[in-house]
């Protein structure tokens, strides 16, 4: 139980970032205005992927390649149709996910 | 070149899901509630009492020898079901051998133990979740070949419009998470891609598994070639190919020691983390009698081992099969246990439901952007009826089929217990009920059919946990105190889906209410990117 909790955190901070990192949601989430830098897109993206095999790699170790990739496939499903439901309607909610990693917390603090 | 190759597989993916989108969304809704048949087999034969404490397996199999003793003392194969955690009862199987004097056929057999009183229970003739999770592949009134061979087309189809929808849709990275809501096509076609990309990995493993399972029809003329035409012939080509790897080993148990019991026994000390949920008595009276178990649980995606226990040479041998023995067979296992999922735990499982429904949504919805796709004030006007009819049809199934399943579960309790061929008038009323909502579309006002639908299928599965209180023991309260979870599950899963269905038809009906001039110009005017169809 607790390793599923721990395996879908994974999983939507790992998306969370990963989807950040396309300009589209970026601006979504923060201000329009805001272009999203060469360097913030692939701190976001590269730590978002290191996230995702992460929670990958805890599947496998947990359930054997077999069964853990399908557990893996069936937790990734719903975080990431969860999440295309809080981009469509409440995109700011997520805003705090990349400062939980403090992946661009300079930039934003510029006005 | 490539601008005409992605308009080729366009043509290819609106084609190939068009021809056969009802068909596909059938196969998807009633597989999918096949992924809960036990549970609904429970909750059609309310009759059943339920062994919800910890049970003594020894008794149970006592009892249920007892039994057999009665009621099969010639049959040669006895099987007895102890309680699982998705099977929480005692069932007795055997096969009745053909009588030329009674005149009877050959015939399997099964009744139901009440533990509490060690007699056996009468249960209403009912359908069951076998036969609507069975529907999914053999589509019932058909033929057994044709309903075979019109899945596996459908299933082809279906896999050709995975495969070309990925190839045409240009932004799949980019677009992961897409969902722009209130904005016509762009929307519709937006949730089209959200219900097949993010369970991509599901719908791909669900169809290319699908295809595997009946591979043995669709490609039996390989077969043919090989072993020779006929039922004979190809059951040799199963039980070579099928064959697993088995485990001899000799134990200590005096042959004459060897007994439903003892082999109960046996096996419990031999694997004691693993919970037996089936025993067998195979060719009894034979040279070959054996005793056969199946444990509950499944080791990854693989079915546990069965054992089976034999005398040989006056020793008592025991014999456990590991995996197929070929590695194309293995393959197919693997496929054939993802596809059916029987492995899956409780959570897993409701993952798996979801996952059809957003399949069965993905068909839905590729069928609406088909209709609205067609439906522009450019077509002659013979043509806009045609396409006014489909759509209308496209609502009556859509909205049909839930429809159809509670239809099946009320006919359930509704029929009366005695009334003839209750079975099968359960399944008609599974196909009226569908017939009727496709009717009603066809003759209600467009704009109301998805509203009025909606809210009648949200009100009949309302009503379903009010109809189990009053046709018979059973209710929400009852179910707590009893421990029958399934049961429980089973209510509270009906008014789940109620409200699911009510929150749609709240959402469809403010929808309705915005002005109708609104729109209409968004759902026909999509935007140059999005008009798919060359014409």
């Amino acid at each position: 139980m607790m390793i599923i909790f721990f395996e879908s955190l994974l999983l939507v901070f790992g998306f969370t970032l990963l989807s950040l990192s396309l300009p589209r949601h970026y601006s979504q989430v923060y201000n329009e205005r805001q272009q999203l830098s060469v360097r913030i897109l692939w701190r976001l993206r590269i730590s978002g992927y290191i996230l995702i095999i992460a929670s990958m790699i805890l599947a496998i170790n947990t359930w054997g390649v077999a069964l853990g990739l399908v557990y893996w496939f069936a937790y990734a499903t719903p975080v990431t149709f969860f999440l295309s439901l809080v981009f469509a309607f409440k995109p700011r909610w997520l805003a705090f996910i990349p400062h939980l990693f403090n992946l661009i917390c300079h930039e934003n603090t510029k006005p | 070149m490539k601008p005409r190759f992605r308009q080729s597989m366009n043509w290819l993916h609106t084609w190939a899901g068009f021809s056969f989108g009802w068909l596909l969304y059938f196969i998807f809704i009633t597989g999918t509630v096949g992924y809960f048949d036990s549970e609904i087999d429970r909750w059609m034969k309310p009759e059943i009492s339920v062994v919800n404490h910890l049970e003594n397996q020894n008794e149970i199999l006592t009892i249920g020898e007892q039994k057999l003793e009665a009621l099969a003392p010639e049959s040669p194969q006895w099987y007895i079901s102890l309680p699982a955690s998705r099977t929480p009862f005692v069932k007795i199987q055997w096969l009745q051998l053909a009588n030329a004097e009674t005149n009877t056929p050959r015939d399997w057999h099964e009744k139901f133990i009440d533990i509490n009183t060690g007699e056996t229970k009468e249960i209403r003739s009912t359908a069951g979740g076998e036969t609507l999770y069975r529907m999914h592949y053999n589509l019932h009134y058909v033929p057994e070949l044709m309903g075979y061979i019109l899945t596996s087309l459908a299933t082809m189809l279906m896999l050709i419009s995975l495969v070309t929808g990925i190839v045409i849709h240009k932004k799949i990275f980019l677009e992961f998470f897409t969902f722009r809501p209130k904005k016509g096509m762009r929307s519709w076609l937006d949730i089209h891609n959200i219900f097949s990309v993010l369970p991509l990995p599901f719908h791909l493993m669900i169809t290319y598994s699908g295809l595997l399972l009946l591979m043995g029809v669709t490609m039996s003329s390989v077969i043919d070639v090989r072993y020779g035409e006929g039922r004979e012939n190809h059951r040799k080509f199963y039980n070579e190919t099928q064959k697993d790897t088995k485990v001899q080993q000799f134990i200590d148990l005096a042959p004459d020691e060897l007994s439903l019991q003892s082999v109960l026994n046996d096996a419990n000390l031999r694997y004691k983390n693993q919970k037996i949920s089936y025993i067998g008595l195979i060719d009894r009276g034979s040279v070959d009698e054996h005793y056969k178990i199946w444990f509950d649980k499944f080791d990854g995606i693989h079915l546990v081992s069965a054992l089976e226990y034999r005398i040989k040479d006056e020793r008592v041998e025991i014999e456990t099969s590991t995996e197929k023995a070929g590695s194309a067979a293995r393959v197919y296992d693997l496929f054939e246990h993802l596809h059916e999922g029987l492995f899956a735990n409780i959570y897993l499982r409701w993952l798996y439901f979801l996952f059809g429904l957003l399949g069965a949504g993905m068909v839905a919805t590729g069928m609406i952007l088909w209709i609205k796709k067609k439906k522009k004030p450019s077509q002659s006007d013979k043509n806009l009826v045609m396409i006014s009819i489909v759509e209308r049809i496209n609502i009556g199934v859509i909205l049909g089929l839930p429809i159809a399943i509670a239809g099946y579960f009320w006919a359930n309790r509704l029929l009366p217990l005695n009334i003839e061929h209750r079975i099968d008038w359960e399944v008609h009323s599974f196909f009226i009920a569908l017939l009727a909502s496709i009717g009603f579309s066809l003759f209600r006002s467009i704009k109301k059919i998805w509203a009025n639908l909606l809210w009648f299928t949200a009100i009949v599965y309302m009503l379903l946990p009010l109809l189990n209180l009053v046709t018979t023991e059973h209710n929400i309260v009852s179910s707590i105190q009893k421990n029958d979870w399934l049961m429980l599950g089973f209510d509270l899963s009906m008014i789940f889906f109620g409200l699911c269905f009510v929150l749609a038809a709240i959402i469809m009906q403010s929808k309705n209410s915005l002005s109708p001039s609104i729109i209409k110009q968004s759902d026909f005017k999509p935007k140059t990117k999005l008009a798919l169809k060359v014409d």
